[in-house]
C-alpha cells in the first residue's frame, strides 16, 4: 500500500499562496464528499491550518489525480501553486507527519497546538469514514508527538516575550500563585504580559495606567484591579513582580521609588521587567540589592533566544525518536501486508484440505474414529510441511519495499482475494475507532 | 572484605558525582546516576553494618567512622527524598562533596573502636547521633547555598545557560538553606548539651577546653549568629547562601585541620 503526502506549508509557500489553496471548514465537508473522484484512493486525511494545507493519501493514487481534485475544490489552477508544493511518499510521508505532530515542522518550534490540530484533522476524516488505511499512520504520529513532548524538552521554555516574563518570575519565585503583580501600561505588550500573569493565577494583579479608563477596561477583563499613575509608588512597594510597558519619555519607576519599596517588604525578592523603549525603570534599580532583579526588553529577548537555541538542540532527540517510530511503522505495514497473504494462503489450503478429506472419508466408511483421525492428521501434516518454506520466506520479506512485488505475485499465483478480516479492519479504521 | 566495600562505595559515589553533573546536560543520565548512588549507598550500608556488628554499637566512635556516618545519612536522605520533591539536580552538587569528604577521610586511621570514653554512658551516643544529624543539615545547607549562588549568578548576569534551566527556583533554595541552618543549629545545641552531660558523667565537669571542643563551640556560635540574622535580621538569599558555605568550610576545617594539628580522642 502506498502512502503519500502532498501540500503547501510555511516553509516553501508564502501566505498569498497558502490562503488560496487552504481548506476552510465548509470546504472540508465538500472535499471528503467528493474524494471518490480520486481513483484507487484507500484513505485520506486533510490537515489544514493557517501554516499548512497537507493531504495524506493512502492507495495507488497518482499525484495528478490528487492535484486535479484539489484544484477543482479550491478553484485555483494547479500551475499557480505547484511551485510551492512538497510531495513525499511512504517512509518519508510518515516521517513528515510525525515531524508535524511533534511540532518540529512548525513556525514556532516545538509548539503543542499542532498535535491537537492533527488529531482534529484525523477525527474530521473519521466523520466521513475517510481515514481508511491511514489509521495506523496517524496512530503512530500521535504517539510520536506525545513522546516528543514527554521525552524531550522540545516544548519547554518560553518563546514569546509575554510568557518569558512569567517563566523568569518562576525561576525566582517558584510558583507565581502567591505573588502580587503590577503591570504598568495598557498597550499591546502590557496586555499580553498581563494576560499571561492572570492565566498563571497570580494572587493579585494590578494594572496601572496614565488613563485610568484604559486600565479599568483591561483589569475588568482579567479580574484585576486598576489604578492611575498617582498610586504607582504604593503599588510598586506591594508588588513582587513589576512589569512596565508604557510609551513614557522618562522613567516612571525611579531608583528612589524602588529603594523605598524594598524597606518594610515582607517578601524576599522583587523582579522588575522593563519592556518599554525608552525605558520606564531606572537601570540603577538593578544595583539596589541581591534580592532585586531588573530585566529590560533586550534581556528578556536574550532569554527567549537562549530558549529557542535550547529547543533547537532538542530537535536531534526528536528526530531520533521519530525515526524509531517510522521504522516500527514500516515494519508493521510490511508485516501486515505479508500477514494478510499468509493468512489467505493458509485459509485457502485449509479449505481445500478439509474438502478433499471429507470426500476421502466418505469413500472409506469402514474407518474407525481413530483411523479417521490418523488420516486427517496426515493431510494436515502434508499441508503444513508444504506451506512451511513459503511462510518462512514470506515472513522474511517483512517490510522490504523491494520485495513488495513478491507478495503481489503470491497473491496472483494462488488467486487470493482480499480477506474479510482486512476489510473489517478498514471499516473500523474508517469510523476512526 | 572491608576494602571491597570501601572501593565499591568510592566507585558508586564517584560515578554518581560524574553522571549527576552530566545529568544537568542530558537528563537521560539520571537513571545511571541514581543506580550508581544506590550501589555506593548499599556498599557503604554493608560496610557500616559490618563495623557496627564487630563493635556492637553505632559505628561513629572515631572521626573516620563518623564522617562515613554523616555521608551515609546525607546520601540516604537524598535517595529517599530528592525524587519525591523534584530535587534530583541536588545530586550534581551533593555527590562531589560527599565523595571528596569520604575519599579524604580514607587517609585517617581505620581502627575500630566501640566507645572512646568508657563511662560516659548513653549521653555520648546521643551526642554523636545529634552531632551527626546537625552536620548533615549543615552539609545540605551548604549544597543548597552553592546551588543558589550558581543560579543567581546566571540570573544576575543574564547569561542563562545550564543552572537557569535545571536548578529549582531561588526562593525554594533559599527557604531550604534557611530551614536546614535553623534545624542544624538546634540539633547541634542539643548535641552540645548531651556532650556536656556525658562529660559530667565521665569526669565530673561539664566542659573540657580542648582545641576541638573550642572550635566546635565557635562553629555553634557562627551558626547561632546565622540563625539570629535569618530569624530576626531577615537575612536572605545571597548573604545566607554565602554564610552557609562559610559555615560548612569551618566544619571541614574543624574535622580535618584541627584533628590533624591537635590529634586528640574525640
Amino acid at each position: 500500500m502506498k502512502i503519500q503526502v502532498v501540500g503547501v506549508n510555511h516553509r516553501d509557500a508564502p501566505v498569498a499562496v497558502r490562503e488560496r489553496v487552504a481548506f476552510g471548514p465548509d470546504m472540508l465537508d465538500k472535499a471528503y464528499a467528493t474524494r471518490s473522484s480520486m481513483r484507487l484512493e484507500e484513505g485520506i486525511v486533510i490537515l489544514s491550518t493557517c501554516n499548512r494545507t497537507e493531504l495524506y493519501v493512502a492507495g495507488d493514487v497518482v499525484l495528478a489525480d490528487i492535484l486535479a481534485w484539489w484544484e477543482r475544490l479550491v478553484e485555483v489552477p494547479r500551475g499557480e501553486f505547484s511551485d510551492a508544493l512538497f510531495w513525499y511518499e511512504d517512509g518519508a510521508a510518515a516521517q513528515h507527519l510525525m515531524r508535524v505532530a511533534a511540532g518540529i515542522d512548525s513556525m514556532v518550534l516545538g509548539e503543542t497546538q499542532i498535535l491537537g490540530q492533527v488529531k482534529d484533522a484525523y477525527e474530521k476524516a473519521g466523520q466521513f469514514h475517510a481515514v481508511g488505511r491511514l489509521h495506523r499512520l496517524f496512530h503512530y504520529a500521535f504517539r510520536a508527538g506525545k513522546r516528543a513532548h514527554s521525552e524531550t524538552e522540545i516544548g519547554r521554555n518560553a518563546l514569546s516575550l509575554g510568557y518569558a516574563v512569567v517563566e523568569l518570575s518562576k525561576k525566582v519565585f517558584g510558583s507565581v500563585e502567591e505573588c502580587t503583580a503590577l503591570v504598568v501600561g495598557a498597550g499591546e505588550t502590557a496586555t499580553l504580559v498581563a494576560r499571561h500573569l492572570a492565566a498563571q493565577r497570580v494572587s493579585r494583579l494590578t494594572i496601572a495606567n496614565r488613563t485610568l479608563e484604559r486600565a479599568q477596561t483591561l483589569a475588568s477583563s482579567l479580574g484585576a484591579s486598576a489604578i492611575g499613575l498617582g498610586g504607582l509608588a504604593e503599588a510598586v512597594q506591594e508588588a513582587d513582580i513589576v512589569v512596565s510597558a508604557t510609551s513614557a519619555p522618562k522613567p516612571l519607576i525611579t531608583a528612589q521609588m524602588a529603594a523605598k519599596s524594598l524597606k518594610g517588604r515582607s517578601h524576599k525578592f522583587q523582579f522588575f521587567f522593563d519592556m518599554a523603549v525608552p525605558r520606564d525603570i531606572d537601570p540603577s534599580v538593578a544595583s539596589l540589592g541581591s534580592t532585586v532583579f531588573l530585566y529590560d526588553i533586550d534581556d528578556v529577548t536574550r532569554v527567549v533566544d537562549a530558549n529557542l537555541a535550547k529547543r533547537q538542540r532538542e530537535v536531534q532527540k526528536v528526530e531520533r525518536l521519530i525515526w524509531e517510530e517510522v521504522v516500527q511503522f514500516q515494519h508493521e505495514m510490511g508485516a501486515s501486508q505479508v500477514g494478510t497473504v499468509i493468512k489467505s494462503l493458509r485459509e485457502k489450503a485449509e479449505a481445500i484440505r478439509q474438502q478433499e478429506l471429507d470426500k476421502a472419508l466418505s469413500r472409506l466408511p469402514n474407518l474407525s474414529a481413530e483411523e479417521q483421525a490418523v488420516v486427517a492428521d496426515a493431510t494436515r501434516l502434508i499441508m503444513n510441511k508444504f506451506l512451511n518454506d513459503a511462510m518462512v520466506s514470506m515472513r522474511s520479506w517483512g517490510s522490504d519495499d523491494q520485495k513488495r512485488s513478491y507478495v503481489d505475485a503470491v497473491r496472483e499465483l494462488f488467486r487470493l482475494g482480499e480477506d474479510a478480516d482486512q476489510q473489517g479492519a478498514d471499516g473500523a479504521a474508517a469510523t476512526g475507532k | 572484605m572491608g576494602a571491597l566495600f570501601i572501593a565499591l562505595t568510592l566507585l558508586g559515589y564517584l560515578g554518581s558525582a560524574i553522571l549527576a553533573v552530566a545529568q544537568l546536560y542530558d537528563m537521560k543520565q539520571a537513571k545511571w546516576a541514581d543506580l550508581l548512588a544506590w550501589l555506593g549507598f548499599a556498599a557503604q550500608t554493608v560496610w557500616l553494618a559490618q563495623r557496627g556488628w564487630s563493635i556492637g554499637n553505632i559505628p561513629a566512635a572515631t572521626l573516620y567512622d563518623w564522617i562515613a556516618f554523616v555521608v551515609w545519612i546525607a546520601v540516604g536522605l537524598y535517595l529517599v527524598l530528592a525524587r519525591r520533591f523534584g530535587m534530583t539536580p541536588v545530586a550534581a552538587f551533593l555527590f562531589p562533596v560527599v565523595f571528596a569528604l569520604w575519599a579524604a577521610s580514607q587517609a585517617m586511621s581505620h581502627r575500630v573502636t566501640a566507645e572512646l570514653m568508657p563511662g560516659a554512658g548513653p549521653w555520648l551516643t546521643l551526642h554523636l547521633l545529634l552531632t551527626t544529624l546537625a552536620h548533615v543539615a549543615f552539609l545540605m545547607a551548604a549544597v543548597f547555598g552553592i546551588m543558589y549562588m550558581e543560579k543567581e549568578r546566571e540570573l544576575r548576569t543574564k547569561q542563562v545557560r545550564l543552572f537557569y534551566y535545571q536548578l529549582p527556583a531561588l526562593d525554594a533554595m533559599d527557604t531550604l538553606t534557611g530551614r536546614l541552618i535553623v534545624a542544624g543549629w538546634g540539633l547541634l545545641t542539643l548535641a552540645l548539651a548531651a556532650g556536656a552531660l556525658g562529660s559530667d558523667a565521665l569526669s565530673g565537669t561539664y566542659w573540657v577546653w580542648t582545641p576541638k571542643v573550642t572550635v566546635s563551640l565557635l562553629i555553634w556560635g557562627l551558626y547561632g549568629f546565622l540563625v539570629l540574622t535569618r530569624v530576626i535580621g531577615r537575612w536572605q538569599g545571597h548573604r545566607v547562601a554565602i554564610w552557609s558555605m562559610v559555615g560548612f568550610l569551618a566544619v571541614v576545617i574543624n574535622l580535618f585541620g584541627i584533628s590533624l594539628l591537635f590529634p586528640t580522642r574525640w
